[in-house]
């Protein structure tokens, strides 16, 4: 068809010269549709590493916050120490969470400066000469936050060991807080599926209302 | 030109292409995607708690009937969430809804945050206080003592303010019914001074008789937690439910025996034939032998079996519990209008069982002490609502309505709405819209928990006496304004002397009366080992100070007295009512929490709760439309089949929003003792749509 319209639509001479001068093309001609090909190939190559490279490492910086604590807490030094955890981290009484622990709990065994040159020791110090002499509890961030629509009471689980649901902060020295800006959900923020595995394992209630508000 | 143009565009489509199939191949898109699900998952009036650190405010909550020790996290001096206070014992940590949800209850859409007039067109506008106050004073001026003013039924400084200028008025002062109001008539009957309160934490044993104590008894949160704890203890202790549903309360019972509503008080004198009979009656009453000829004649086995179908098997096994050191509580959902005789047996169940003022048995809480110059309320107001509605009564001039909603909460909605209307001039207070506030002529809108000062006393269902104060922890939405405060500005427009002492003042002055009382603040000791016999603390020196630091005042005492067990009146107990083929269901109403996952089937419509039995003998199927018919009124409702009701039963729980229509279909009958009416097994039938 498309011959045939060629044939009888235009004029012969003119037209297979104009054809075979884009077909055969002049030189420079020539120079200009390769390179852009080209040009349209390193576009799209350009794009497809531009969205790889953003997606993958642009992405997790830009969309979340990451947060320190106020001060450089060892959790794995308290644990070669053999700290259990129900130490600084007690329930109250009927198992609700009771809060991060308050700083009379620290000052227990940190109540002077160490003198120490040591990062650990001066970071012992700060904590001594800043929070505990002025009678100042430490801002604490919670790592394992749940959102606002979820109730974690800790009384039932209680039975549970602590690293079942949080971090084995034994191995953890330093954790990052990362709370993503979009949902405000932090990396610790347990899934429902973790919830929902245990919960069904162990035979629990799975209403809806049971965790959610 | 153009070829360029186009190669451009190639180009920029090009990288766009690349671009979308770089990200699409990594996790951004899918992140974000996820993310915003999540968002989505926290509803939009729900504070969002800031990155930084929060601070905290211990305080008592005053939304929830119990008074819970909470602990609200503050940014910037604005409440953001509410947690469980550990320092309070009472609670133990336990929240009710209400108190999880006061935060978010603050910016809950349709509240009221000016007063409301009613125009000449019918319709309500905003209006200035002053005007409202004026109008107010006015019309009370005018009615003097045909004035109404009814208040909630617990017991607080903001109600005293109410009831002195009644006083000085001539006005009448009535309360809205509640399960502690009819107890303490109860035990009155028995010639008991106090409320009754159950000690749980030392029980070792439960009997309940319709009483919803774990689900929406006043002091369910504590209760919940004492049985908790005395089972995480390893002790032998058992709890039998006997009740229509199996609720809230029979889940944590180890056994579950139907029981029909309306029939409480004869399973409770018939568990006392089997104390006779078993030699466990330990009691030294005045009139224990006309007691024992009653239960020995008229509720032997066979005779309660007949009317209640209960086996004496289950029956003596709750004896045995309720003699091992139980206790028993006898009534049925709060705010469904308990029978008195249903609670009056149950009380000489425990007196006969010898559990009646002692450590783990029924303890009566006597109340704090009164302001002078407030004499108690009336607290029949259904029987007043209904002589008005009848004719029987004149209607009332002038109506208050202080924070009370008597289309939602009492029965004979029919009635009730006929009473409304002839009243002359309606006002009341309310944080929102109600179905009795759309009524009326004025509407003046009162500040929420955290935006006032309240005093929580003693919960029904507690053992002992205590007193907490609810702080005000920012300033109220808009206009709203703490209902004692107006009442007492016009008074003060009256001239009235009532004028005089404010609110505030009234607090301090219960402070000060408390510091006499004997009693002492709740901190790092458990009042329930106190009453136990444990030492008491010392009393502190400044309690106004402690309250205000959410701490909680507490005076457990066991005071001897001498008492009967009501055996000329339980002689009156005419046992269930005999079944009426018109309405063949019994119905037992209990509301939903306020801002819970409410209604799972219907939306507008609520559920009625029926097994597949019932609801075939009445031809209806899951999941129909059907109208719930009472005697008055009628409401429609949807059908969902639930086989952990009994037979011939159908249970109710409605949202705040659904309880007039449902209200509407259910009617009050005269109680078995007293002239009180009762509403705790309503007739009703259920026809398809």
């Amino acid at each position: 068809m498309i011959g045939v319209k060629r044939k009888g639509g235009a004029p012969a001479g003119e037209g297979l010269d104009s054809s075979d001068a884009v077909g055969r093309g002049t030189p420079a001609h020539g120079v200009s549709r390769v390179s852009g090909r080209a040009l349209v190939a390193g576009c799209l190559a350009l794009g497809l590493a531009l969205g790889l490279g953003g997606g993958w490492l642009a992405w997790p910086r830009l969309a979340t916050q990451t947060f320190t604590q106020p001060i450089r807490f060892s959790h794995s030094v308290h644990a070669r120490q053999e700290v259990p955890c129900a130490v600084c981290h007690f329930t109250a009484p009927g198992g609700a969470f009771g809060g991060l622990p308050p700083v009379a709990v620290c000052a227990g065994c940190h109540q002077d400066p160490t003198g120490g040159r040591s990062d650990d020791a001066k970071e012992a110090d700060k904590f001594v000469t800043e929070y505990v002499k002025k009678r100042k509890e430490v801002p604490w961030l919670v790592l394992a936050a749940q959102p606002d629509h979820v109730r974690f009471p800790h009384g039932p689980h209680l039975k549970a060991a602590c690293a079942i649901c949080h971090p084995d902060m034994s191995r953890e020295d330093y954790p990052t807080l990362r709370r993503d800006r979009i949902s405000g959900y932090t990396n610790w923020t347990m899934s429902m599926q973790r919830c929902r595995a245990c919960h069904q394992a162990s035979g629990a209630g799975q209403d809806c209302v049971l965790c959610h508000r | 030109m153009a070829s360029k143009r186009r190669t451009f565009l190639k180009c920029a489509a090009a990288l766009a292409a690349g671009a979308a199939v770089g990200s699409a191949a990594s996790p951004a898109p899918w992140d974000a995607l996820r993310q915003l699900e999540r968002r989505e998952h926290s509803p939009p009036d729900l504070p969002h708690p800031p990155a930084g650190p929060l601070e905290h405010v211990d305080t008592v909550s005053a939304a929830g009937a119990f008074g819970t020790g909470i602990r609200v996290l503050t940014s910037n001096g604005k409440p953001m969430l509410v947690r469980a206070n550990p320092e309070n014992p009472l609670g133990r940590c336990g929240l009710a809804p209400e108190d999880l949800e006061q935060v978010r209850a603050l910016a809950r859409p349709g509240r009221l945050s000016v007063p409301l007039l009613r125009n000449a067109e019918g319709r309500l506008e905003p209006v200035a206080w002053s005007k409202a106050l004026d109008l107010l004073a006015a019309r009370f001026g005018e009615a003097r003592g045909e004035v109404l003013i009814v208040t909630p039924a617990r017991k607080s400084c903001g109600r005293d303010v109410a009831a002195a200028l009644c006083a000085e008025l001539g006005a009448v002062h009535a309360a809205m019914p509640s399960e502690a109001a009819t107890a303490a008539r109860a035990a009155a009957l028995m010639g008991l001074a106090g409320t009754p309160g159950y000690d749980l934490d030392n029980a070792r044993g439960l009997v309940l008789l319709g009483a919803d104590a774990f689900g929406s008894m006043p002091a369910s949160p504590h209760l919940r937690r004492a049985w908790a704890t005395a089972r995480g203890r390893g002790t032998k202790s058992r709890a039998m439910y006997f009740g229509p549903e199996r609720g809230a309360s029979a889940a944590l019972c180890d056994t579950w025996i139907p029981l029909a509503a309306g029939s409480e008080a004869t399973a409770a004198l018939g568990l006392c034939w089997h104390l006779d009979a078993l030699g466990l009656a330990r009691c030294e009453a005045s009139d224990l032998a006309e007691f024992l000829q009653l239960i020995r004649t008229r509720f032997t086995p066979e005779l309660v079996r007949s009317a209640t179908g209960l086996p004496p098997e289950a029956l003596e096994n709750a004896a045995r519990v309720l003699a091992e050191g139980g206790v028993l509580i006898a009534g049925s959902a709060s705010g469904s209008g308990a029978d008195d005789a249903a609670i009056l047996a149950g009380l000489a169940a425990n007196a006969l069982a010898g559990r009646l003022n002692r450590p783990g048995g029924v303890i009566l809480v006597e109340g704090l002490p009164a302001t002078p110059g407030t004499p108690a309320p009336v607290d029949d107001l259904l029987s007043i609502l209904r002589a008005v509605a009848q004719g029987e009564r004149p209607a009332p001039k002038a109506l208050l309505l202080v924070e009370a909603d008597p289309l939602a909460e009492l029965p004979d909605g029919v009635l009730t709405a006929r009473a409304l209307s002839r009243i002359g001039f309606k006002a009341c207070f309310a944080d929102r819209l109600t179905a009795s506030a759309a009524l009326c002529d004025l509407v003046l809108p009162a500040a929420m928990p955290l935006e006032r000062q309240e005093d929580v006393r003693t919960p029904y269902g507690l053992a002992l006496a205590c007193l907490g104060l609810a702080r005000p922890l920012l300033r109220p939405l808009g206009d709203c304004r703490h209902p004692a405060d107006v009442l007492l500005e016009a008074a003060s427009r009256l001239g009235l002397p009532t004028a005089g002492h404010t609110h505030q003042a009234r607090l301090r002055a219960l402070s000060l009366a408390l510091e006499g009382e004997g009693g002492f603040v709740a901190r790092g000791v458990e009042p329930w080992k106190v009453l136990a016999g444990e030492g008491r603390p010392a009393p502190e020196a400044d309690l106004w100070r402690e309250l205000q630091a959410g701490r909680l005042w507490c005076g457990p005492r066991i005071r001897q007295g001498v008492h009967t067990l009501g055996a000329a009146l339980l002689a009156g107990v005419a046992g269930p009512a005999a079944s009426d083929l018109e309405r063949p269901l019994t119905l037992v109403v209990r509301p939903a929490p306020e801002q819970v996952i409410q209604d799972g089937l219907g939306g507008a419509i609520p559920s009625v709760r029926l097994n597949a039995a019932t609801a075939k003998s009445l031809r209806l199927r899951d999941g129909v439309r059907a109208t719930l018919k009472g005697h008055s009124g009628s409401a429609a409702v949807r059908v969902a089949l639930d086989e952990s009701v009994m037979d011939g039963h159908a249970v109710l729980t409605p949202a705040r929003e659904q309880l007039p229509a449902i209200r509407a279909a259910m009617d009050s009958r005269p109680a078995e003792i007293g002239a009180a009416r009762r509403w705790d097994a309503c007739r009703a039938t259920l026809e398809p749509a």
